[in-house]
């Protein structure tokens, strides 16, 4: 499977690009001597490789903003903190759906069918109202926005792992396990997680790009982190109303953020393929 | 047939409830109440409380606030047009969000589907890829750099556009936010399109239909696209979900004063009436498609059709 | 062309991209159907036969390619010289070939057709399109023919969707599409393979009446020898995408050359010899995209000769209908005797059909 993924290119350079996204977003703020939060009146709006006047023989590697706040270190933390609250929600998202997905679907019966109807029922609501909705109540923070995606995610990756549950509670090896005597949990961890994993991997990579844009709509409609720590979001929030004379400070962040979506979309397809066809089936007739 | 229907209409429905029971909750649990902070006696307090009937039973509130929710009684505005009727609000403003909105939608569709057909008829070509990297971008790319990409070179460098909503040229300030709102839908319809057409395209009763004689163009209409239509319904679905929350934050780049820039407003001016309001009629358009969508479908598909007679 | 075929196939080669690398799977085939008989046309699957006849529709996957050959068809008239459909282009294949000079049933009744439209429709469609008639009488004709293909309620089933017909009544519509246009050539790819064994029986008696009311040129595809000791006249035996023997249905049947066919009429299970254990062709069908030298049947054959591992025999002729491609053959060799097994069974067989043939 890993020669499948290796094969397709645009999956490697997705890789690439969120491995070195993540590296510049955990070393990059360290590599400048400003903090994310370092305001200096004097150096509003300095354009790219503009010298510091704090730090001699340093340079704002790509300007500053309207309070004078290094932009290479604001955009390498708000990657950070994009990528930590989008990773953190789903694996959250990926907890609360085996949880949910092996107890409906290996369990089934009464509980399986009032599950169900409950999840139908809040399957009909937009998910962007209920986040919303929550966001108006919670106090801004990382805490609350990282419940509002947890809120927004769940759904789709315990339907999956029920759905996988399903399937796999039938097979002949499951049935096997049964009849020599395996206990519930043991035939759930060794036999069915196992090979429900890289559905649930792929689903799990392929809601991640989910969660960073809609942690950007939070940020932008201010909802999101609030100053002054930053996501990617909130940069392209507060870079966007000086858009027209500073467009460096609209134009950096949604770079990053494009590159991190896309990549992993691009990994996430790769990763997909290369899966489908290990389980046998190919696009010819 | 009719008991799926039924069974359909009853789940939306339930849905509605719990939807207007979350709001009920939220307006309640929300930070102070809309006269705090303006130096009031307590009997000044006491009669305000009675005449918006802050003074009754929870229960009583909850079937009050239903009643009137499905009066199209919204409630009045707190903060931002004082005392204004949230309902006329929000008549006002709708129309140009409808607007925006179903233009986005019809063109994303319309074009995503043509790319994701034709891109899959002529597979082996190099028109292929090219509207695979189109539809990577357009999925990974969200609404909002796109109408800021969009208002930069169009807008303030090229000036074809306006730059900002104005009331003297609607049609032509609602053309942009349309294309920020489409792209996502095109992408998303084309790349499922493709991947549809191409596993329908290869199935055993595309061969019947080529062995029968038929013309590309005549298979393609007639026995491909209906066939691949079917799954590409339930994925539009959802993308009117990605629509409400791209208009949002479209609307507030371009001003356009639709519910969206409303709903902005409202959440940073702490108005939650108006705020639960046009979340409230959200959820009730989003509702009413999916319940569509599913009749739809059962139309579309006569396995679904008619197993669901028999199933009676 | 010789006059009694109805269609030739002349060193066909046809190849399919693996792994980025494109392998020929056909690997020069010839065949000749003469007008009016059941050709069967055997093998185990992957060697080639279902690729082989839906290169004459042009129904091939997309990624295949012709690399070589003529595939010369008879023109109704059968006056001039044949056209060589494997210069035409698909569009043109379809829109002229198929349905009127060909007609194609396919293996899985239950996805050959098409979900979401009416058996009615589907079979009308064919008149509606090329002969343009109108529907009135498009649904008449579609009637008549749902009744010659043994539907006991045309009208009924003319309404129906797909899904609600059984297997073997859905292989009776796609039967009927097939004929729809009047071909002279049915291809028939495995028809009765995935029904039940009592349905499979009712279906080849259908195809078998058909065949004889309408004079059809059959190609039946398939890898049950069953059906075609049933219905063939003429028995091509197929192996890695070429054709290793070749003959009349009692030069296979009675006198089989090639030891891959040994291989196979040993491997049918016999009711007359309960007690025997069946015999099974030791090793596995090459894999061709490994690249192959010398005969692809040579290492599971127990009477290959050392040259057949260099280069790959040619076609010898054993008679004026028999041809096989073995050294055993070339006239310098002894042909080794039958494997005795084989060779009890089959005299047991043909007595058994010398009876029945005098009871006729």
């Amino acid at each position: 499977m890993w020669s499948r993924f290796k094969r397709s290119r645009g999956a490697m350079a997705g890789l690439f690009c969120i491995a070195l996204l993540s590296l510049f977003a955990l070393i990059g703020p360290a590599l400048s001597p400003y903090t994310y939060d370092e305001v200096s009146l004097s150096s509003q709006y300095l354009p790219p490789g503009a010298p510091s006047e704090e730090y001699p023989g340093h340079l704002h590697f790509w300007g500053t903003d309207e309070l004078g706040r290094d932009l290479w270190t604001r955009v390498w933390m708000g990657t950070r903190i994009s990528l930590y609250v989008a990773l953190l929600s789903v694996l959250i998202d990926l907890t609360i759906g085996i949880l949910y997905g092996v107890t409906a679907g290996y369990y089934g019966g009464a509980v399986d069918l009032i599950l169900q109807r409950i999840l139908e029922v809040i399957q009909g609501i937009p998910t962007i109202v209920i986040v919303t909705l929550l966001m108006l109540v919670l106090k801004p923070g990382l805490v609350s926005i990282t419940v509002a995606l947890v809120f927004a995610g769940w759904i789709n990756l315990s339907l999956l792992v029920r759905a996988q549950v399903l399937k796999l509670k039938e097979t002949e090896y499951v049935l096997a396990s049964k009849t020599l005597g395996a206990s519930d949990l043991s035939i759930i961890i060794r036999d069915i997680l196992p090979n429900a994993a890289g559905q649930i991997v792929i689903m799990a990579m392929m809601s991640v790009p989910g969660a960073i844009f809609l942690e950007a709509y939070l940020s932008f409609l201010g909802l999101g982190i609030p100053d002054p720590m930053a996501s990617l979001g909130s940069l392209i929030n507060s870079g966007f109303k000086s858009m027209l004379l500073y467009p460096w400070l609209v134009l950096i962040p949604v770079i990053i953020f494009v590159l991190l979506v896309v990549s992993f979309n691009l990994a996430a397809d790769g990763l997909r393929d290369a899966l489908d066809v290990t389980l046998g089936t190919s696009e010819d007739r | 047939m009719k008991h799926f229907f039924l069974k359909r209409i009853l789940i939306s429905v339930l849905t509605l409830l719990l939807i207007v029971l979350v709001m009920f909750i939220l307006l309640n649990a929300m930070p102070g109440t809309p006269f705090t902070g303006r130096h009031l006696k307590a009997e000044q307090l006491e009669v305000l409380r009675r005449q918006y009937g802050l003074d009754l039973p929870v229960f009583q509130r909850y079937f009050k606030y239903l009643f009137n929710l499905l009066r199209g009684d919204f409630g009045v505005s707190y903060t931002l047009q004082k005392n204004m009727s949230v309902a006329e609000m929000l008549r006002l403003r709708l129309p140009l969000t409808l607007r925006i909105g179903l233009q986005a939608m019809l063109a994303g569709s319309l074009i995503g589907l043509f790319l994701g057909i034709i891109s899959a008829v002529r597979h082996n070509t190099l028109l292929d890829p090219l509207v695979s990297v189109l539809s990577l971008l357009g999925s990974g790319i969200p609404s909002f750099v796109f109408a800021l990409g969009l208002m930069y070179v169009l807008a303030f460098r090229a000036g074809l556009f306006p730059v900002l909503y104005s009331a003297e040229t609607p049609v032509k300030s609602t053309i942009l936010p349309s294309i920020a709102l489409a792209m996502f839908p095109m992408a998303n319809i084309a790349r499922y399109t493709r991947a549809e057409m191409i596993s329908v395209l290869s199935s055993d009763y595309i061969s019947l239909a080529e062995a029968k004689g038929l013309s590309e163009g005549r298979i393609i209409a007639r026995h491909a696209l209906r066939n691949a239509l079917i799954p590409i319904l339930t994925v539009m679905a959802p993308m009117l979900v990605e629509l409400i929350t791209g208009s949002m934050v479209v609307e507030n780049i371009f001003s356009v004063p639709g519910l969206g820039s409303l709903f902005v407003l409202s959440v940073q001016s702490g108005d939650y009436n108006v705020s639960v309001s046009i979340m409230f009629l959200y959820s009730l358009f989003f509702i009413v498609t999916m319940l569509c969508v599913d009749l739809l479908y059962g139309f579309i598909d006569p396995r679904i059709r008619l197993s669901r007679r028999e199933g009676q | 062309m010789e006059d009694n075929n109805i269609l030739e196939v002349h060193n066909l080669k046809i190849s399919l991209p693996v792994r980025e690398k494109r392998v020929m799977f056909i690997r020069g085939v010839d065949l000749s159907l003469p007008k009016g008989k059941i050709l069967a046309l055997v093998g185990e699957s992957g060697s080639g036969k279902t690729l082989t006849a839906r290169s004459l529709m042009s129904l091939l996957p997309k990624a295949a390619r012709i690399e070589s050959g003529e595939i010369l068809l008879k023109s109704k008239t059968g006056d001039e010289p044949g056209t060589d459909l494997a210069k035409l282009s698909h569009a043109r294949i379809v829109n002229t070939v198929n349905a009127r000079r060909i007609g194609m049933v396919f293996q899985d009744p239950l996805t050959t057709l098409n979900p979401t439209m009416t058996v009615g429709k589907q079979l009308a469609e064919g008149y509606k399109v090329h002969e343009h008639r109108f529907a009135g009488e498009a649904k008449k004709r579609a009637l008549e023919l749902l009744a010659s293909v043994g539907l006991p309620e045309p009208e009924r089933c003319f309404k129906q969707y797909p899904h609600e017909l059984s297997g073997g009544m859905r292989q009776r519509v796609i039967i009927a599409i097939a004929l729809s246009l009047n071909p002279d050539i049915l291809i028939c790819d495995e028809p009765t393979t995935s029904l039940d064994v009592t349905i499979q029986a009712r279906i080849l008696e259908l195809l078998k009446k058909l065949q004889a009311e309408r004079q059809l040129s059959v190609l039946y595809i398939t890898h049950d020898l069953g059906v075609v000791a049933e219905i063939a006249d003429i028995i091509y035996v197929m192996y890695a995408g070429r054709i290793v023997e070749e003959g009349s249905r009692s030069d296979i049947l009675y006198h089989p050359a090639h030891p891959y066919t040994w291989g196979l009429l040993s491997s049918v299970p016999d009711m007359s010899f309960k007690e025997e254990r069946l015999i099974s062709i030791p090793g596995t069908p090459p894999d061709l995209s490994s690249g192959l030298r010398g005969d692809p049947f040579a290492p599971r054959n127990a009477w290959a000769l050392p040259e057949d591992f260099e280069e790959e025999p040619p076609m010898f002729r054993l008679s004026s209908t028999h041809a096989v491609r073995s050294r055993l053959y070339d006239g310098a060799h002894t042909p080794p005797p039958l494997p005795e097994n084989l060779a009890r069974r089959i005299g047991n067989r043909s007595s058994a059909a010398e009876k029945e043939e005098r009871h006729d």
